[in-house]
């Protein structure tokens, strides 16, 4: 149900600037090639309460460069696998940002939240609308303008990456 | 007319958009696809996923062996044989075996870099074509298997950055210098997202072996891409080596800069970057006298004819010091061939120099000259992460060829001046 899929609701974690995929998912993990057997660690220096409390949906909530560092896809694939249901930022490194998308996660900008941290703190209970561009706070009961995300990267969210759509872009061909 | 920056205005030629703006996000047509090693591992994998049984347009795929050649593991040979396997199945049309060259060098010399055009990598230096006045850039493995499926890939259209370079660059000081000390000024991820472009007079001194080394850089500071307008030795290189047609694009007049920087050589001092980043430099004085157990010459950022001449005219009628390797590896076999036969490489070898093959190999600690614990290494490579060359806890420091040879034989970081 596609609709769905484009609106996400789900608890904030909050993390600050330079957050580089060595923090999402430390190296020394990578020799393991399942996903699943490291999402446990993810975070496990900064918040070493998130994997085992992330609950689907939740939202991550990052300053300024979320991603920085090694290209690793791993990084996205270890939020995608713990259920996290859209990662906003203030901006992005390039790499993590590509990699969201093609693994089926939305990557959004929220400039604001760089200039004034409290629009949406840890713990907040957050609604954003992919389509519309809009982020509301239960909380504060606001509603922020958030970067909307364009059709042709919708058509990634709801096919769930980008591998199962272009498994259905050729089969119509 | 809306006023363009290169990489908006091929952006905008390979798009259905009539233009497009930074920030915005694009479908592009891609010209030219190239993979190497990591097609083996990561990519054919996600193309026997997604049922991917033919290539976009095989004439357009370019596929190189250049990280682990010749291979130096069972694992290593087993990935080229299947690489070997996809470019006879999908019937590729351009394949480069084991000992043509790294791939940004090849991409150049065989004429697949061409101005005006969008291309394609699955590695982070494919920024280094941009010095022919192309998109080039490099993506990641689910990345390649949609554009080896399609033929197209979504873009974020990047800010632009303008950096002008004027004053004549003082003899023994290179383009590695330059971009060295350009990285030190941009900072960590100083580019993140945008596309670089290149200016003033001192790229006209500047030979278009230095211009790929500013390009190839660039994604050191987290760009896109590095663009240089095409000049008119660039338009005559690109149809020396190809006869396919294409059209140049040169930035407008009032383009957008998001940031604009502007440099003069006329003073700079060659330029070494510390361990462990490649923004790190501080001008070689500083650093003067480090002992060293390996000096390295080579890879896409200095492995090119002018690199190994200017190296092999410093060590000329010298030895190097007894207790350092010195280890050259030429960009391409034609480079090779080329420094063989005008006697470069034998001035290098008479110094005591190790010829490897036209190979990544140490560059970024694949084989063929790794470092053991606590040992230093000058190279004119271009990542100086922790363990990018072998142990853990060795340290690389990056230079310009010409600081990297005159090291070699003082057996310590010395001043090529
Ligand atoms: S020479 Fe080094 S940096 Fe260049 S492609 Fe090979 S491994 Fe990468």
């Amino acid at each position: 149900m596609p609709e769905q899929r484009t609106t996400v609701e789900g608890k904030a974690w909050r993390f600050g600037s330079n957050i580089s995929t060595d923090d999402i998912i430390s190296a020394a993990h990578l020799t393991s090639l399942s996903i699943e057997e490291i999402a446990p660690f993810a975070f496990e220096n900064l918040r070493p309460e998130f994997a085992k409390n992330v609950q689907p949906n939740d939202i991550i909530v990052a300053e300024e460069n979320l991603g920085i560092g090694s290209s690793r896809e791993s990084a996205a694939a270890i939020l995608r696998s713990l259920g996290v249901g859209a990662i906003i930022a203030a901006s992005f490194a390039r790499i993590f940002f590509r990699n969201a998308y093609n693994l089926g996660v939305p990557a959004i900008e929220f400039p604001a939240i760089a200039k004034d941290p409290n629009l949406v703190r840890d713990g907040d209970r957050i609604r954003i609308d992919l389509k519309e561009g809009t982020l509301f706070n239960h909380r504060t009961d606001q509603s922020h303008q958030i970067t909307k995300v364009p059709p042709f990267l919708i058509q990634y969210i709801e096919a769930g990456g980008a591998i199962p759509l272009l498994k259905q872009k050729l089969k119509t061909i | 007319m809306t006023q363009q920056t290169m990489a908006e205005k091929i952006l905008t030629t390979h798009s259905d958009q009539k233009a497009v703006a930074p920030g915005e996000i694009v479908e592009a047509f891609v010209d030219v696809a190239m993979s190497h090693e990591m097609m083996g591992t990561r990519v054919i994998p996600h193309l026997e996923e997604a049922g991917v049984t033919k290539v976009w347009d095989p004439s357009r795929v370019v596929m190189i062996l250049d990280h682990w050649v010749p291979a130096p593991t069972v694992e290593a040979a087993t990935i080229h044989q299947r690489v070997r396997n996809f470019v006879r199945d999908f019937q590729i049309q351009h394949f480069y075996d084991v000992g043509s060259g790294v791939c940004h060098q090849i991409l150049v010399e065989e004429g697949h870099v061409r101005p005006g055009e969008l291309l394609v990598g699955t590695d982070s230096h494919t920024t280094t074509g941009g010095a022919f006045g192309a998109l080039t850039t490099g993506i990641g493995a689910t990345d390649m298997a949609i554009v080896l499926g399609t033929g197209r890939l979504w873009f974020r259209v990047p800010d632009t950055i303008k950096i002008t370079i004027t004053g004549k660059l003082p003899a023994k000081v290179m383009g590695k210098d330059i971009i060295l000390n350009i990285l030190y000024r941009l900072g960590v991820e100083g580019a993140s997202f945008q596309a670089i472009e290149y200016h003033g007079d001192t790229l006209k001194q500047l030979s278009l072996d230095a211009w790929m080394t500013l390009t190839n850089m660039a994604v050191e500071v987290g760009a896109m891409a590095a663009l240089i307008p095409p000049d008119k030795r660039v338009l005559d290189y690109v149809k020396q080596q190809t006869p396919q047609s294409f059209t140049p694009v040169y930035p407008d007049e009032k383009a957008t800069y998001h940031q604009t920087h502007e440099l003069d050589v006329s003073k700079l001092v060659p330029q070494v970057a510390k361990p462990s980043l490649p923004s790190n430099a501080v001008p070689v004085t500083e650093v003067e006298g480090i002992h060293i157990d390996q000096a390295l010459l080579g890879s896409c950022t200095n492995g090119r004819l002018e690199d190994l001449r200017v190296a092999a005219q410093i060590v000329k009628d010298k030895q190097i010091a007894k207790d350092v390797r010195f280890i050259v590896n030429p960009a391409s076999r034609r480079i090779y061939l080329t420094a063989l036969e005008e006697g470069t490489i034998g001035t290098l070898v008479k110094a005591g120099a190790t010829i490897g093959p036209a190979t990544c190999g140490a560059c970024f600690g694949g084989h063929c000259g790794l470092l053991a614990s606590g040992e230093i290494c000058i190279s004119t490579s271009n990542r100086n992460f922790p363990g990018r060359m072998g142990s853990a806890d060795s340290h690389i420091y990056l230079a310009s060829p010409a600081t990297v040879a005159a090291s070699a034989i003082a057996g310590k970081i010395t001043d090529p001046r």
